[in-house]
């Protein structure tokens, strides 16, 4: 069987990665793939789904991370 | 009759000189002219003053005497836009130039508003009011020009409220007549001083308010050209509702009063903190709500049956094969079923053609020895072994030879 290709996917950006999801799953769906074409696909798929994932994640981390430094260097009413 | 021209050889007396200006001066007779009234001191029932020119640097002295003074307007005051009519004197004895002030009255208001219609219609004509040439103003200005009266309230209320609304905020002041004569002259000063100074980003020219006639000074055309020019943008904040001066119109920004200028020209500290926390909230939110309709976008992708679980698409070719394997054993059965059908068809056939059928009817075939058929007489002579087939089998026999006579061979069509 064809060594799906996704050892790339950890460099895409995250809208690269979430496009070619789109586009992974629109041909799946379309069902015009060998055996081994869709194999490939699926396992693509799921590495990107991965990835979006955790960019996520990662994002919202981000952003709790941000908000409780702010909260953190607010002065409070008894300094 | 007229003397020689003056030469070095023979120069004029002085008294002939005197005399000529005294005759070309009486020519002039009675005159009205025009301008501010600079100066007005009293003395003996008299008045001593100085006019000066509106536009140009030009003054000339003059006197009222009481008698005339009696008749004149109570109200003429220094400060005020006046004509007058006027009789110049020479007096030889002295060399001394007098101008007699015959009568004096206030320019009209509306005169004087007529004027700075003209110069409004002229300016807006040349594209000095237009809003395209008007320039921003800095956020935040490092340093602000201030041009206003020497200890004015206007002075005052520009820093204090620009102080409350940024503590931090610097300004260079020049002080400026903002009434008067020398209005025009200082403001000119302090306006081409604040905009050579490259830390000054912002010019704001106060004063509180007044009387119409005290200002305008800000109506001026030099002073006009000169904001129009300057690089710097100007805040006008003379504080007059009313009969606004031209100022208003030439500089960047109109402020109502000079308090309304510090509030124009500085941010105030704590909105500009409630904004930025506002804005900090409101991209928090929308970073929150994008960051959500990705994951939800994402899960509904993760969710399509094709992405679910890969098993389908081996499960999808397994069917495919079973109902190919099935396929292949009912075309196979079919196609057996087909050739024996054939087969039978095939062996119907074959029997329909075979001797057998002939034999079974009571025929038989007559053989030789050596398998061939005999078909005449002349093929078996007498003493021939000869086989003979019969619809129930086979039996030997031996030719006799020609028969002499046989019996009836029935038709086929008996049969």
């Amino acid at each position: 069987m064809a060594e799906p290709r996704t050892s790339d996917v950890g460099e895409l950006s995250y809208e690269q990665a979430r496009d070619e999801l789109v586009a992974v799953v629109s041909r799946l769906e379309q069902g015009q793939t060998t055996l081994e074409e869709s194999l490939a696909l699926w396992e693509r798929g799921e590495a990107l789904a991965q990835r979006c994932e955790h960019w996520l994640i990662g994002a919202r981390d981000r952003l709790d991370r941000a908000r409780s430094e702010r909260a953190g260097a607010e002065p409070n009413g008894d300094e | 009759m007229s003397p020689q021209p003056a030469t070095m050889e023979a120069p004029w007396p002085v008294a002939e000189l005197g005399a000529r200006l005294r005759e070309y001066i009486d020519r002039l007779g009675t005159i009205w002219i025009e301008g501010e009234i600079t100066q007005w001191g009293v003395s003996g029932g008299n008045v001593y003053g100085k006019l000066k020119d509106l536009e140009q640097d030009a003054t000339v002295s003059f006197t009222i005497w009481s008698s005339v003074r009696s008749k004149l307007p109570a109200t003429l005051s220094q400060g005020d836009r006046v004509v007058a009519l006027v009789k110049v004197n020479y007096w030889v004895k002295g060399g001394t130039l007098t101008v007699q002030v015959m009568q004096m009255k206030q320019l009209g208001l509306g005169a004087l508003l007529e004027r700075i219609e003209q110069l409004r219609a002229q300016l807006g004509a040349e594209g000095l009011f237009a809003p395209e040439r008007k320039k921003r103003l800095p956020f935040l200005p490092g340093t602000i020009g201030l041009i206003t009266g020497k200890d004015s309230d206007a002075e005052k209320d520009v820093l204090r409220n620009a102080q409350l609304r940024w503590p931090h905020v610097r300004f260079r002041t020049v002080h400026a007549a903002v009434q008067g004569e020398r209005t025009v002259p200082e403001v000119l000063s302090a306006l081409a001083t604040l905009d050579a100074d490259p830390a000054v980003e912002v010019i704001i020219i106060a004063r509180g308010g007044g009387d119409f006639q005290n200002l305008l000074g800000f109506s001026d055309e030099r002073i006009l050209r000169a904001v129009a020019a300057a690089t710097t943008p100007v805040v006008s904040a003379i504080g007059h509702e009313a009969d606004r001066p031209l100022l208003d119109e030439v500089a960047d920004l109109r402020a109502s009063t000079p308090t309304d200028a510090a509030k124009r020209v500085v941010p105030d500290l704590a909105e500009e903190l409630l904004r930025v926390d506002q804005a900090r909230s409101r991209l928090s939110q929308r970073v929150t709500s994008l960051i959500q309709n990705e994951q939800e976008r994402i899960q509904q992708l993760r969710s399509r049956p094709v992405l679910v679980d890969g098993g389908w698409i081996v499960d999808q070719r397994s069917q495919e094969l079973t109902m190919l394997v099935a396929r292949g054993d009912e075309l196979a059965v079919r196609r057996v079923g087909d050739e024996l059908a054939l087969v039978e068809r095939l062996c119907a056939q074959m029997r329909a053609l075979s001797p057998r059928a002939t034999l079974d009817r009571g025929y038989a075939i007559v053989q030789g020895a050596d398998g061939g058929v005999v078909r005449t007489p002349s093929d078996a002579p007498d003493g021939r072994e000869l086989v003979v087939s019969l619809s129930g089998g086979r039996l030997a026999a031996r030719s006799l030879g020609p028969a002499a006579s046989a019996p009836a061979v029935p038709d086929s069509r008996d049969d």
